[in-house]
């Protein structure tokens, strides 16, 4: 971390603010066509043709405990590239790209939940909000041990 | 050069080396049996020179300094001096594996003892080389580019280029033709490309799916072009992967050679097709199993030179290995002449390893326990050698191909010998697929592993098909096998139960066990680009992965052998391999009748082959339109015809019947694509016998004869002939051309009166499966001394059709193995047959049918059971054919 400026891609969920670094985020789309996948877990919305590459939708609210919200046609999606895998994650509305100093920067505390607090790399003191950064690694990690066990329930 | 990651330059030395190690070792094999021609010694030379060069150049200077040995060596065999064999064939075999096994090291690691073997070598040829008579000494063309080289060791980016000009610089006059032409591209560019390719046949299929709905003219125009040009840069970019199977094949030139020596026995292998090409990714899947399937011909397929005398066969086994191209695959036949599988052996050594038990021993059928071969653990040869006979062969041979979407079929005579046959699909990237819709989503299944589709009307009431269940669990009666079902929809959403009026059964083929995956819709065939779903998805393994279809939608791929696991299926016995079941029903004699009352006192039958469906109606259901009493069955009228009144017995009475029977019983026939129900008072049963049909008395009006069953003479009842009078009763227009139809056969059977076909020499081939109409038609043809041959299917007729000599030909459509439309292609295809008369007779008839019959090279195409159109239309043909048999003729 030498640098003391990082650009982040906020978001909402049930109205409290999210971000993840700019480098991951390949880029925002609108709602796109489901094609669902039956017995995958349920946070596992399905698939999306994005340009005829294909993208797995992760329905983040799920995987945080969230209350489940639809998904509708003004649903925007946050596509992310990492480790040879394209992820869309549904939210309720893409916030601004923020630049973030890293002198606010700060742990996760200790009283936000696990489920959350494990996805997240820490938070940002900006001046308005304060802004949970997600880890895509940690998410990533957390349902390959998921799909570990997903052959073994049947 | 310790890492792992060649540099590129490096990789292609590589290449080269193992490019001209093969085409040397194949040379030098050439000599034992054939005097090498001036151009080919000089490409050895230049081969050799080449290596040289390059070896030094990167600073290999022991593999150099071999090199330079050989070049020595081969330098009088230029001249003309001394013959190649002269120089040790062996010999110079094993120092070229020296280069093989040195390029496969990737030359990163010279092992003391490699080092050793090569200095071995080296001083053996250097040794030796007094023997020659020519100037030992190398000449002048060799030390340019070797020189600078031996100074620098290593130098990387350098490289390159002077391989390159190391190659060029050899003697240039009688090039080696193709050199100048080719470039070489890494594969990885070829990978990318193949991929770009897949994709923008994804953007094609969506564009031409929204010009189709498109009224612009232009945009059509342009979308149709874009089509064209894809396809064709698609089977371009294909074949930039592909490399002539030769490449895998001629290596086995040696290994078959070291076998016989090793093994004393005198094996040939004949290479045919070597020029089918296949792709590269492809042909290295298929390198194992076919070198394990050439080392079992040897060792164990074909016998020893005694044990060939004694058994009156050639002293030298022959493995031929054919390949070519068939129906979109590449199919590899590996032939040997050898002894072929012994059935009661392998079933007794199964049993000795307990892969099979004592009843199912008992019950195996000869093929089936030559597949025995495959089972994993099986190994026959008594002495476990270093050749083969490890157990662990066959079944990794057949794993391994089907891994890459291929399949092994085996076929074996005692005595005589095996082939295996084994079917590669072209390419991995696109495959064809059936697309299917379950609940909202739409799947596609892999076509390889599709055996058929089988529409089930479920009424459980019903004698006929039906939906069954076992243990809870749902089974198919197919052709009286039961096959077990998965319901699709059950197994994605276990909540989601539910009664179908009708199921929509994918046959599939899960590791030889066949089961039925039941769908909701069955779409279309698509070419489709197989995508791997999310490693995190993996564990899914009910899904291969996942596709874009032509609409733009994302559809999952359903794996088969995942989806049977995940059902428990395999724990089924496998089913009988389809051909064998087809096989036995076209051999069985057994015909089917369903046997009713129709108010008479003999028992009637209807041949079970015209039954469409059973239904039964209420009595107040049926209403008269006109003069035909009618019926509403699934949102159309359905006429009903009593055959009691058809066949003269009495009025159709509704009120009177109906207090006698509870429900109108009716037999729905499916003819031209529309339903008629035949009125029956009873059904009694369906019967199976092979007794034949007496049609003494086939004169009736709507009798097609009569039966002897357990004693009792029943009647068996024209279907067709009564629907067609219900037809015209129907369009009564129609009987007009009918009767007009009938006042021509007359006039025409009084032409054929005065000018008759003499019958004496003409032979006719009938390709039908079906046993009744079979009886039906030779009983026909019989009764016009006709003579016919039969064949059960289109590929049968198409043999029998070059072996004999016929006047004409009467085809079914419908038909396993090859249809009768495939039949008349491939028949007109053949020169000698292409103004035969042939004749389409079928059950599937309408005009796009007949249509397509034409269009494929049907003279006609006719309706089975139309006897007097059928023998009209065949005693036409034959007395204004203008076809000459081979042998004889058709006297007019």
């Amino acid at each position: 971390m030498s640098q003391q400026q990082e650009q982040a891609c906020t978001f909402y969920l049930e109205d409290r603010m999210y971000a993840l670094d700019v480098q991951e985020v390949q880029e925002v789309t609108k709602s796109l066509p489901i094609t669902p996948i039956p017995l995958a877990p349920s946070y596992v919305k399905g698939l999306i043709n994005l340009r005829g590459q294909i993208a797995v939708s992760i329905d983040l609210r799920e995987m945080f405990g969230l209350p489940k919200l639809e998904v509708n046609e003004f649903t925007n999606n946050i596509v992310c590239r990492t480790d040879g895998i394209l992820m869309a994650f549904p939210v309720d509305r893409v916030g601004e790209v923020v630049e973030n100093d890293y002198n606010l920067f700060e742990c996760t505390p200790d009283t936000v939940e696990p489920k959350i607090a494990q996805f997240m790399k820490g938070v940002f003191k900006s001046p308005h909000d304060i802004l949970s950064m997600l880890d895509i690694e940690s998410i990533l990690k957390c349902l390959h041990q998921h799909g570990k066990a997903l052959g073994t329930e049947a | 050069m310790s890492n792992n990651q060649l540099d590129p330059a490096l990789q292609e030395l590589v290449a080269e080396i193992e490019e001209i190690s093969a085409r040397v070792t194949g040379l030098i094999q050439l000599s034992e049996t054939t005097q090498l021609n001036a151009l080919q010694i000089d490409g050895l030379y230049r081969d050799v020179h080449t290596l040289k060069g390059s070896c030094l150049l990167f600073g290999f200077h022991d593999m150099g300094a071999l090199a330079h040995e050989l070049e020595t060596r081969m330098e009088p065999v230029r001249k003309g001096y001394v013959q190649l064999k002269d120089v040790g064939v062996d010999r110079l075999l094993k120092a070229f594996d020296l280069f093989g096994e040195f390029s496969r090291a990737h030359m990163v690691t010279m092992a003391p003892e490699f080092k050793d073997k090569v200095s071995q070598m080296t001083d053996s040829f250097k040794n030796g080389s007094s023997k020659s008579a020519g100037p030992a000494a190398p000449q002048p063309a060799a030390p340019a580019p070797a020189a600078p080289a031996a100074a620098v060791p290593a130098p990387a980016p350098l490289v390159t280029v002077t391989t390159v000009s190391a190659a060029q610089n050899s003697p240039p006059p009688p090039a080696n033709d193709e050199t100048n032409s080719t470039v070489r591209v890494p594969v990885t560019l070829l990978d990318n490309l193949m991929g770009l390719m897949s994709e923008m046949v994804l953007v094609r299929n969506q564009v031409l799916q929204i010009s189709n709905n498109s009224d612009d003219l232009d945009f059509l125009n342009l979308s149709q072009r874009l089509d064209v040009v894809t396809s064709e840069l698609q089977s371009e970019v294909m074949k930039t992967r592909m490399q002539p199977i030769g490449n895998v094949l001629t290596k086995f030139q040696r290994v078959v050679r070291d076998l016989a020596k090793e093994l004393n026995k005198r094996i040939d292998l004949v290479l045919e097709g070597t020029e089918t090409e296949l792709d590269k990714s492809l042909i290295e899947a298929i390198k194992d199993p076919l070198t394990h399937i050439i080392r079992n011909a040897c060792d164990h397929g074909l016998e020893t030179t005694e044990e060939r005398k004694a058994a009156g066969k050639a002293e030298n086994g022959q493995i031929l290995v054919r390949s070519f191209h068939e129906g979109g695959q590449v199919i590899i036949q590996i032939t040997d002449n050898g002894r072929g599988l012994n059935g009661e052996k392998l079933i007794k050594k199964a049993l000795e390893k307990g892969i099979i038990t004592t009843e199912k021993a008992a019950k195996m059928t000869d093929r089936e326990a030559h597949d025995l071969i495959f089972a994993a653990g099986f190994s026959t040869a008594a002495n476990v050698t270093n050749i083969s006979g490890r157990g662990v062969g066959m079944d990794v041979v057949r794993t391994n191909i089907e891994k890459i979407g291929g399949r092994v079929e085996l076929k074996s005579e005692l005595g005589k010998g095996m082939t295996l046959s084994l079917k590669i699909p072209l390419t991995l990237a696109i495959v064809p697929a059936m697309i299917i819709r379950a609940g909202q989503e739409k799947y596609a299944i892999p076509q390889v592993k599709l055996v058929e589709l089988v529409r089930v009307e479920n009424n459980p009431d019903s004698e006929g098909e039906k939906i069954e269940y076992i243990q809870g669990k749902p089974v198919y009666r197919l052709r009286g096998k039961l096959l077990p079902l998965v319901i699709l929809g059950e197994v994605l959403n276990p909540e989601n139960k539910k009664e179908q009026s009708s199921y929509n059964i994918v046959v599939l083929n899960a590791d030889n066990r066949f089961f039925g995956l039941v769908v909701d819709e069955i779409h279309d065939t698509a070419d489709i680009v197989v995508k791997p779903l999310s490693r995190f998805l993996k564990n899914l393994a009910i899904y291969s992965g996942a596709t874009v279809l032509g609409d733009g939608s994302v559809s999952l791929i359903l794996d088969v052998i995942g989806l049977a696991k995940y059902a428990q299926l395999t724990a089924a016995r496998p089913v009988e391999d389809e051909t064998v079941l087809l096989a036995r029903e076209a051999l069985s004699d057994q015909q089917e009748f369903l046997f009713c009352k129709v108010g008479a006192p003999t028992v009637h039958g209807l041949p079970l082959a015209v039954v469409h469906r059973l239904e039964e109606f209420q009595w107040a259901d049926i209403q008269m339109s006109g003069e035909i009493p009618v019926v509403q069955y699934r949102d159309q009228l359905l006429p009903i015809m009593s055959i009691h009144e058809y066949l003269g017995y009495g009025k159709f009475d509704i009120v009177n019947l109906s207090q006698t029977y509870p429900t109108c019983k009716t037999v729905v026939i499916k003819k031209n694509n529309k339903l008629y129900a035949l009125q029956v008072h009873e059904i009694l049963d369906v019967i199976s016998t092979s007794t034949n049909i007496d049609d003494a008395f086939s004169d009736r009006k709507g009798v097609l004869g009569s039966l002897l069953n357990n004693g009792e003479v029943s009647v068996i009842i024209n279907a067709y002939e009564c629907v067609e009078h219900l037809m015209n009763k129907m369009a009564p227009n129609q009987i007009s051309e009918r009767v007009s139809d009938m006042a021509h056969y007359v006039e025409e059977q009084k032409k054929q009166k005065a000018k008759p076909v003499d019958v004496k020499n003409v032979k006719i081939l009938l390709n039908e499966d079906s046993n009744f109409f079979k009886r039906h038609l030779v009983a026909i043809l019989k009764k016009n001394n006709l003579a016919v041959d039969v064949a059960v299917n289109g590929q049968e007729g198409l043999d029998m059709l070059q072996s004999g000599d016929y006047d004409l030909v009467l085809s079914d459509i419908e038909m396993p193995i090859m249809s009768g439309l495939d039949f008349v292609r491939a028949a007109r295809a053949l020169g000698p047959y292409k103004d035969m008369p042939m004749i389409a007779i079928t059950t599937k008839f309408s005009e796009a049918y007949q249509a397509e019959g034409i269009e494929a090279g049907f003279n006609e195409y006719l309706e089975k059971i139309k006897e007097t159109e059928l023998v009209e239309t065949i005693f036409n043909y034959l007395s204004s054919s203008t076809y000459r048999k081979k042998q004889g003729s058709v006297a007019v």
